[in-house]
């Protein structure tokens, strides 16, 4: 802390600049505890001013995007991504076309649903490098570096011919830190830049809240099964008070069961052995309490995944959920949703008994291919700070994305226009980024936590079984990895 | 070169061929699979080196509950499939099979009945996936109107194993009516006049006369849809995706997650060798049950 980022590019990356994680830890803390207002919020961790990244000494005035693409014969080439189908990337497919006037590159991509995002890089790695930017969900960082999959951005921002020099990665102008360490950062190098950024949100319908007699969110978990669920569900009108994301994927995995473990005080792992922390008391009094909240449910959603839980709030089927926030753009969006007026947002729950508040971390970054040739790379670098720019952020944000810049969110016409601003950086001051361990076993992990938890939450297990299962499996899977023979770095 | 000598070569020549061809698509992938089986090849495991680790990633196999539980998942569905598809496709092929009165509506119906067999086993899952869906299905929307409770099909554990039986047993009772059919049509007419003439009842008849041959079309529907139950994927992934849990992930299923979800693909190649033994033993176990050519009897 406190370093200041000389012309020497290599401190923009390393050492006091760089997040690490202990940094980041701090940095929420002091957000936590010390500052109430969001304006203090957004300052938290920054004791130092962060110079603009690039040391080149270049006017700002004569650097524009477009010229450095001509001078640098990238004008033509083509870029191509992996979208999801969510509204970060409708937002960026409304912008984008401003990008190509400007510099000549075209950006190309695929649609796909989250749960073909991680197979779909990897064999693209794997076979012919077809996607030239590389969509990094907080997960997948471990997989994609250690795999030597992408490229140390160090590469380029420290050449100032092609860095924007008012790109601002760190400090009040930067990214909120727990964003660039979760989704860009592994061992204290970062590799992509914040882009769909999310926390889980409260989201409700505040007729329905209203007509319950509730004028705020529930704060516990205790207190939304206990005070508010009996009131919201009336199931001969199919209304339902609640609904969990419990698709045997990556989804009950992040949306639902650790949602639970962490707020009761578990973890998979032990930070200092890697050794599974899964059959234990608190996992297991989650996962009871998880499956509790069913008969507050609607009928048949125990395989819902993130379409069906929107469109069960968007439809008044449900009364609240705990959601990705960029959904806010498809629950107030009127070709979506029938409750655009009627949109609350809150903070997710804590758990009355450990006073433990941690809601669900997630979001992707743009990284690029550490394959492809260097022509591409400086294209790709171009796109990935124009489109996760301040000056592309409040557009961003009105196209329907989230973005990860910490300004943005002190705009006051902003804050006044979205509601969903103030949690949102409420939320990520108590998130916890390595809620998932980020390492490369990580989706081996998670397909067994999945199976363990959904097995119990349909009771086709007993709570017993699928926690012994889960530490079993997950020991099996990290030994088999190298993780207690020294062979990994225990890093996450 | 001499005569025989040539003739040889000649031989060798036509034979070629269809040799290289069925090395090329039918040898060299087993051979490959074999080769992956016997390594650690993790795509995403942080190496492109993947070296040979022996009979390693069987005994991982074999100790791993998810691929127990999905063969057992597997043998479930086809215990409970192949008879049902098998006595409702004989009863189907009885019935059109009958001479007289309504040939029309019987040769209608035959055409009519063969169509969720035309169906894409994906659209298959698809389609019931909707009509089964709690929230707006016309099957629960039927069961209600006329009184009876409504059901979660496909996130029941038990229930959604049944939904993909059901949808295999609609889509595949044709198969078997068509293969019955086409053997009942060779029955010879006088065999059957005999056995009537003699006494027998339609149990002695169905078992003396059109048993034998209805036994080769059978062995083969056997054969051919216990290769398929196993390599079953596109209906049940768009059906349940293998949910709720793991209660309808069959071993096609779980393959593919093992490979395309944890890439780890040398265990999900052990996985396909122990599928292949299988279905192996399965096909001489139907021979050696039902199969007798027609004129051994």
């Amino acid at each position: 802390m406190g370093t200041r980022a000389s012309d020497n590019p290599e401190n923009a990356n390393v050492g006091g600049t760089t997040l690490s994680r202990r940094r980041f830890l701090i940095s929420s803390v002091a957000a936590t505890v010390g500052v109430g207002s969001l304006a203090g919020l957004a300052g938290c961790g920054t004791t130092t001013s962060q110079p603009k990244t690039n040391g080149g000494g270049k006017s700002p005035g004569k650097w524009s995007y477009g010229s450095v693409a001509k001078n640098l014969g990238l004008s033509g080439i083509t870029l191509h991504a992996p979208f999801l189908r969510r509204p970060g990337y409708t937002a960026a497919e409304k912008l984008i076309p401003e990008f190509t006037d400007e510099t000549g590159i075209r950006i190309t991509w695929d649609w796909m649903p989250y749960s073909d995002l991680y197979s779909k890089q990897v064999l693209s790695f794997r076979t012919d490098n077809s996607y030239h930017l590389a969509l990094s969900d907080c997960v997948f960082v471990g997989s994609f570096v250690t795999n030597g999959w992408v490229t140390p951005l160090k590469k380029f921002w420290s050449n100032s011919e092609i860095t924007d020099p008012e790109l601002q990665v760190h400090g009040p102008n930067g990214f909120f830190p727990v964003l660039l360490f979760g989704y860009g950062t592994w061992g204290n190098t970062v590799y992509g830049l914040p882009f769909d950024c999310y926390s889980h949100l409260k989201f409700y319908n505040k007729q329905y809240f209203k007509e319950a007699g509730f004028h705020s969110t529930p704060s516990t978990w205790q207190e939304l099964r206990d005070v508010y669920a009996p009131k919201l569900t009336d199931s001969s009108k199919n209304r339902y008070a609640y609904v969990l994301q419990a698709a045997r994927n990556e989804t009950i995995v992040a949306d639902a069961l650790l949602v639970f473990v962490q707020d009761w005080g578990g973890a998979v792992i032990d930070s200092k052995t890697f050794k599974p922390t899964i059959d234990t008391p608190q996992w297991r009094d989650a996962l009871e309490f998880m499956i509790s909240l069913k008969k507050f449910m609607p009928p048949g959603s125990d395989t819902w995944d993130h379409d069906p839980t929107v469109q069960a709030l968007a439809q008044g089927t449900v009364a609240m959920i705990d959601e990705w926030s960029p959904f806010y753009t498809t629950l107030t969006t009127p070709s979506s949703s029938k409750i655009v007026n009627e949109v609350g947002v809150g903070v997710e729950p804590g758990n009355q008994l450990t006073h433990l508040r941690k809601p669900a971390f997630g979001g992707f970054s743009w990284m690029i291919n550490s394959h492809i040739s260097t022509k591409e790379q400086q294209a790709a670098w171009l796109f990935i700070q124009w489109i996760t720019s301040n000056k592309m952020a409040p557009r961003y944000v009105e196209a329907g994305g989230v973005p990860g810049r910490r300004a943005v969110y002190q705009d006051r016409t902003l804050l006044a226009k979205y509601p969903y601003f103030k949690p949102l950086v409420e939320s990520w001051a108590l998130a916890n980024p390595v809620e998932r361990p980020r390492f490369a076993s990580w989706p081996a992990v998670s397909a067994i936590l999945a199976d363990g938890a959904s097995a119990a939450y349909t009771q086709a297990w007993s709570v017993s079984k699928a926690l012994h299962y889960m530490q079993s499996n997950v020991y099996r899977t990290l030994e088999t990895a190298g993780y207690y023979s020294g062979r990994q770095p225990l890093l996450q | 070169m001499t005569l025989r000598r040539r003739h040889m070569l000649t031989g060798l020549g036509f034979l070629a061929p269809t040799v290289i061809i069925l090395s090329a698509v039918g040898l060299f992938p087993l051979g490959y699979l074999i080769d992956v089986s016997l390594r650690n090849y993790n795509l995403a495991g942080g190496s492109a080196q993947y070296p040979y680790v022996g009979m390693h990633n069987f005994g991982v196999v074999l100790h791993d509950p998810i691929f127990w539980h999905a063969s057992m998942v597997t043998v479930e569905y086809a215990l409970i499939a192949l008879p049902a598809e098998a006595v409702l496709g004989l009863w189907l092929a009885m019935l059109l099979n009958r001479k007289g009165r309504g040939e029309r509506v019987r040769k209608l119906a035959k055409v009519v009945l063969i169509f969720p067999l035309m169906i894409t086993p994906v659209v298959a899952g698809l389609f019931w996936n909707l009509m089964l869906n709690p929230q707006f299905g016309v099957v629960d929307y039927l069961l209600g109107a006329i009184g009876l409770p409504h059901l979660t099909w496909l996130s029941t554990p038990y229930l959604a194993l049944m939904s993909v039986v059901g949808v295999d047993v609609w889509t595949w009772t044709p198969f078997f009516m068509l293969i019955f059919s086409s053997a009942l049509a060779v029955v010879p007419q006088e065999q059957e006049e005999a056995a009537l003439m003699d006494g027998a009842n339609r149990w002695d008849i169905f078992r003396r006369v059109y048993w034998p041959y209805l036994r080769p079309g059978f062995t083969a529907a056997l054969i051919i849809h216990s290769a398929d139950i196993i390599r079953n994927f596109g209906m049940i992934f768009t059906l349940t995706n293998g949910g709720p849990a793991i209660a309808t992930q069959t071993l096609s299923l779980y393959i593919r997650r093992m490979a395309f979800k944890i890439f780890n693909l040398g265990d999900a190649a052990t996985m396909s060798v122990f599928a292949l033994i299988i279905t192996i033993i399965l096909s001489r176990l139907y021979i050696r049950m039902f199969y007798q050519d027609i004129s051994a009897t």
